[in-house]
């Protein structure tokens, strides 16, 4: 198959297309276009995995690369690739979007516009997941934000107004740092492609002036991770999730806790660290004090919630720091942890976002103080939810588990002293997670039961659809963690080996 | 350097003093009377009535505007005419320059220009003293009531209302 | 006789518009003004005569006429720009709901007219003819802006527009004094090239003998290009005279008045300051210029953008958006070098797709619900959906956001301003952009977060036509833009 990095990528792309040029009273033709558009991509992407060899990338480069010129005013080329840190990324994408779909049936306003836009959407997270070209990264990363807005804006709870354009502002923000660095970095490299950038960094060869007092690699690393950091979001970047989540509808959460978030770790491990080797090693400590107050605050924030979705919110805050600590250990287990739990908690968040999505369906609000004893009415659900807050809080046989351990063990390896320290920090913010999704178990199906809620139906076949299959992805990379790691593992090493430059 | 804009500066300065001299020294000799006819805006012949700002008709600007336009078509024309007769026969200053015929045609085609502007300006009505007002505001104008001599627009339209309250009053009356 | 027609050839264009113009008067006068719109297309017909024929001169040698025309590519590129957006905006005022239709031949008149002026005003390196250019178009502007007597806000926005214009432009006649008594000569070439033995002096013997004189002088000239560009300090005339004025005119002045200003300023500088004559002591003057041009560069874009966020009124915000803009064309003038230079002219064609994109959906909404209050937009998106996503394309092209051409070029602009050192004036101008989205975006959520009105829409199908396709122009060229660049690089041999 060649240039199946772009079918996948565009495939959504011509659904789009076609549903703007069905007319708005077929709804049901709509929502049958947009499950073909993802899931074709969703097919393709899963033969994409099992087809990919990752020895084939261990020393570096790409897998299925596409380069064609594209803009020759700037020598930026359309250059795509995945590696073992992109391709389950990408993989998730595409299932997410394509749950995303029957997840948005209930969804009645004017559907064609959402589907459009959540097309759009898929577009424009694949191509950053699949550019080498750090032109192509900003056209795709910036893409995606207008999508977004409108997908909050229009479809969103009551203060979706203020949610959606206070995303768009501090993602507007980070993005343009971001590119006066990418700029920057052009002018100091000559090529956008990142591979090569990666190379002259290894030489030592990204040199440029310095900026606000700063030399050049260091604001240029700032400038990217501020960039990036605003999407995981890492503590203080992260005001805008709580609202963005807890007004964008179920289906919109679930993607942007289970995608979004990720692309900013996936950034950073893409376009910020490797091509700032000496700058990262430099900081890489205090990217774990980030990482870790982003975990033990983002928990506790948590367990002092009591909207359903806001807690959720701040679980994402919590569990994304652990990206930023792995990472920062530079060790193969904490950078792989870091990278699992990209994944891990991709599935398990999306699926908490789900558990809110259905409660909320019914019940038109989401005090958890409001709820009590619905394990009756509802067992599937309390299973189905019981199952998904396991995955969350790390118990042992999910995907979650392997993901935090691997980085705590990681960061305690890394011969600093220091960050054995932040280990031990961490392991509160486990336990507070811990205790937070426990007591949410606790309030909403224990207890006696409220009348009012007596006669909810339990979880539709649709629903069931939508959350099963991200519950038995947590529980399978929780038995059977290597299908993921073998895929990884080779990049990650590369990853570190081209962090540890002159170390 | 600055020494080429000390002439400058001495006319400049020359030209204050001279004016606020006079004035002052005028203001210390003058007999100082103080009556109410002094303070007059003409102290003999007509006495002044009302405010020195009133309003100008706009077509004493317009007749003026088209007026210098054509001021300005001599003192272009004036120049031309003079020397055609060398450039045509191509002698004095002219000579061998060949601009005869093209100097013609533009000063021909100079003047079409600005006849078309005359058209136009005719055309549009700008050269009627008394105006038929034709735009929506005066529609329905009793046509006497229109362009009286010195009135502005608010005048007019304020009688033409009058006016066409008197007539819904007679008509009850009837 | 030769000798006086051929240089005619070389001035084909300004000629064929001049009796384009004459035309269009001849014509309404014999249609006695019944209806107007048969003066517009006569009006696009020459139009595209002209560019036909503007188009067939790309690539050519210059050539000079009458010994103050210069007619080479640069310029070329602006005329074909101007004749590119007087084409658009004939076609808003054929499709302008509030306007009657009759008796308005002279609109056409003078939007030729002003064309002419523009002409004149990119193809001459010679202070004078510029001078002249730029009054002929100011007093066709002055006109348009009060096209609408019987209206109080048109006729305040034709006022206030000859009072600044005519102290600009005194400003500037007495900066050009100044440097033609500094240098003897209003030719900038000649200016730039000269060494100073003989009195007076060229620029290059000015400089180091009367430093106070040469900065006042520029300073007063760049005054003068500031104003037609709506650069802070001289850009108070613009929010009320783009409120008040027409759309169509006000569409003319943001688009083609104001890239005229950016040609003349281009090159102003380029010929005084980046010529290949040029004596050392004055290109390294012209660095400092850059300096001058780079703080203002920032204050108007903060300005701009600041004063456009308590905007009520849909014409007001764009005024100030435009300001913002003039600002981010001047980082491309401030870096002094050719590829910067080459960046601002980018930049204005991406102005041209952006900007007339988001005048046109003004004058569609204005037609439709009689007001430019961004509070009547409400729920607009719902019941013209097609009119509204362009709108909300030309936004985001506006705010700088990729995949639109608004979006490379402000990389390009960023590119070269980071390139000539400017750190400090590219991070404003990202910081602007930033605050910039804050207002565009309000106009996109009362589009589509907000829930529509009673009442539906009238429909202008070729209108909204138009529209789609500046939209889809704007979204081609964003991803696609060699094809611009290459032109902009062909036509810029200053």
């Amino acid at each position: 198959m060649e240039h199946i990095l772009s079918w996948i990528t565009f495939i959504p792309l011509i659904g789009m297309t076609a549903i703007i040029c069905l007319p708005k009273q077929s709804v049901g033709l709509i929502k049958r276009v947009s499950l073909v558009a993802t899931g074709i991509p969703l097919i393709l992407a899963t033969w994409l995995y099992f087809q990919f060899d990752p020895q084939s990338v261990a020393g570096g480069g790409f897998a299925f690369e596409e380069h064609i010129p594209w803009i020759k005013g700037i020598s930026a080329n359309y250059s795509v690739g995945v590696d073992g840190i992109s391709l389950p990324l990408i993989w998730l994408t595409c299932i997410l979007l394509f749950l995303g779909v029957p997840a948005s049936f209930g969804i009645k306003k004017s559907e064609k516009a959402y589907y459009a836009l959540l097309l759009l959407l898929e577009v424009g997270i694949l191509g950053v997941f699949i550019s080498l070209d750090y032109f192509l990264f900003y056209v795709f990363w910036e893409i995606m934000l207008l999508p977004m807005y409108f997908l909050i804006g229009i479809w969103g709870g009551p203060r979706r107004e203020y949610a959606a354009i206070k995303f768009f502002l501090y993602t507007l923000a980070g993005s343009v740092l971001m590119l006066i660095a990418i700029i920057s970095l052009r002018l100091g490299t000559g090529t956008f492609s990142i591979p090569e950038m990666v190379n002259m960094a290894q030489a030592g060869l990204v040199v440029g002036p310095e900026f606000i007092g700063l030399d050049y690699s260091t604001w240029v690393f700032w400038f990217l991770f501020v960039g990036f950091a605003i999407k995981i979001p890492v503590f203080p970047f992260h005001t805008w999730l709580p609202d963005a989540h807890v007004q964008a509808p179920t289906p919109i959460s679930v993607i942007l806790a289970g995608i979004l978030l990720k692309l900013g770790g996936y950034g950073l491990m893409r376009g910020c660290f490797p091509i700032m080797p000496v700058a990262f090693q430099e900081n890489a400590y205090a990217l774990g004090i980030l990482g870790v107050i982003s975990i033990v605050y983002g928990s506790f924030v948590a367990l002092g919630q009591t909207d359903f979705k806001r807690m959720v919110a701040y679980s994402s805050v919590s569990h994304m720091g652990y990206v930023l600590l792995g990472t920062g250990a530079l060790t193969v287990w904490g950078t792989d942890g870091a990278a699992m739990q990209m994944f891990a908690h991709g599935t398990s968040s999306a699926a908490m976002f789900m558990v809110v999505g259905v409660i909320y369906d019914r019940a038109h609000h989401r005090d958890l103080n409001g709820f009590g004893g619905l394990c009756q009415p509802m067992p599937i659900y309390w299973g189905l939810t019981t199952i998904c807050f396991f995955a969350a809080l790390g118990l042992p046989t999910m995907s979650g588990f392997i993901a935090e351990a691997l980085t705590l063990l990681g960061a305690f390896q890394a011969g600093d002293p220091r960050f054995q320290v932040l280990v031990l920090i961490s392991v509160i913010g486990i336990v507070i997670t811990a205790a937070f999704l426990l007591w949410a178990i606790q309030r909403v199906f224990f207890g006696s039961l409220n009348e009012k809620y007596k006669d909810y139906p339990d979880m539709t076949p649709r629903e069931i659809f939508c959350m099963a299959p991200l519950l038995f992805l947590c529980l399978l990379f929780g038995v059977f963690p290597h299908i993921l790691l073998d895929v990884m593992e080779p990049s990650v090493q590369h990853l570190v080996t081209l962090l540890s430059v002159g170390k | 350097m600055y020494f080429d804009y000390l002439n400058v500066f001495l006319f400049a300065s020359v030209g204050f003093i001279f004016v606020f001299a006079n004035v002052l020294i005028g203001s210390l000799i003058r007999p100082k009377r103080k009556h109410p006819e002094g303070l007059e805006v003409y102290e003999c012949g007509e006495e002044a009535i009302g405010e020195t700002w009133i309003k100008f008709d706009i077509r004493y600007y317009t007749v003026a505007l088209v007026y210098v336009i054509f001021a300005v078509e001599i003192a272009f024309l004036f120049p031309w005419a003079i020397v055609l007769t060398d450039a045509m026969a191509g002698t004095g200053a002219a000579e061998g320059a060949g601009i005869g015929l093209f100097a013609l045609v533009e000063g021909l085609m100079f003047i079409a220009i600005l006849f078309l502007g005359l058209w136009y300006v005719w055309a549009k009505g700008d050269l009627d003293w008394v105006l038929a007002y034709s735009s929506k505001e005066f529609e329905g104008n009793a046509p006497g009531s229109a362009g009286k001599l010195g009135q502005s627009v608010e005048e007019l339209k304020a009688a033409s209302e009058a006016e066409a309250e008197e007539s819904d009053d007679s008509d009850e009356a009837a | 006789m030769d000798a006086y027609i051929e240089p005619l050839k070389a001035l084909a264009p300004e000629l064929l518009l001049t009796a384009a113009a004459l035309g269009a008067l001849v014509l309404d006068l014999l249609m006695r003004g019944r209806d107007s719109r048969f003066v517009g297309y006569f009006t696009l017909v020459s139009l595209a005569i002209v560019a036909i024929i503007l188009m067939n001169r790309i690539g050519d040698e210059p050539t000079a006429a009458f010994g103050m025309v210069v007619v080479d590519n640069f310029g070329t590129f602006f005329k074909l720009f101007t004749v590119a957006s007087l084409a658009v905006v004939t076609i808003f005022v054929l499709s302008d709901r509030n306007e009657s239709h009759h008796h308005i031949g002279e609109y056409y008149f003078l939007l030729l007219g002003a064309a002419i002026g523009i002409f004149f005003m990119v193809s001459t390196n010679h202070l004078l003819l510029l001078m002249l250019g730029l009054e002929l178009l100011s007093l066709a502007s002055y006109a348009l802006a009060g096209f609408h007597k019987g209206e109080r806000k048109s006729a305040e926005a034709a006022m206030k527009y000859v009072v600044f214009g005519g102290l600009s432009a005194g400003v500037m006649l007495y900066g050009i004094s100044l440097l033609y008594g500094l240098t003897g000569t209003l030719d900038l070439v000649e200016m730039a090239k000269s060494t100073g033995e003989a009195m007076p002096a060229g620029l290059a013997g000015q400089l180091t003998t009367s430093a106070v004189p040469v900065a006042l002088a520029m300073v007063l000239v760049l005054a003068g290009f500031a104003y037609k560009m709506s650069v802070v300090p001289f850009h108070f005339w613009t929010p009320d005279v783009y409120e008040g004025a027409p759309t169509p005119v006000t569409t003319f002045l943001a688009v083609a008045s104001k890239a005229a200003g950016v040609a003349a300023l281009l090159r102003f500088l380029g010929a005084l300051f980046l010529g290949p004559d040029v004596q050392s002591v004055v290109a390294e003057y012209g660095a400092s210029v850059g300096q001058l041009l780079a703080i203002l560069a920032a204050v108007t874009m903060t300005l701009g953008n600041l004063s456009a966020m308590r905007q009520t009124s849909l014409k007001r915000l764009l005024a100030y958006s435009s300001i913002a803009h003039a600002g981010y064309i001047l980082i491309g003038v401030a870096t002094m070098t050719g590829a910067g230079f080459e960046a601002a002219m980018f930049y204005m064609a991406a102005y041209y797709f952006m900007n007339l994109g988001a005048f046109g959906f003004v004058l569609y909404f204005e037609g439709t619900l009689g007001s430019d209050s961004i509070e009547a937009l409400k729920g607009y998106g719902f019941k013209a959906p097609l009119i509204s996503i362009a709108m909300v394309t030309f936004l985001v092209s506006l705010t700088g956001l990729p995949p639109t051409i608004g979006f490379y070029g402000k990389y390009l602009l960023f590119k070269e301003g980071l390139d000539a050192g400017m750190y400090w004036l590219v991070g404003v101008a990202a910081l602007n952009s930033v605050v910039s989205l804050f207002y565009y975006f309000r106009i996109a959520k009362m589009l589509f977060l907000k829930e529509p009105a009673s009442g539906s829409v009238p429909r202008q199908p070729l209108f909204a036509g138009l529209l789609a396709v500046l939209c889809v122009l704007t979204i081609y060229f964003g991803l696609l833009p060699d094809a611009i660049q290459e032109f902009v690089r062909n036509c810029l041999l200053i």
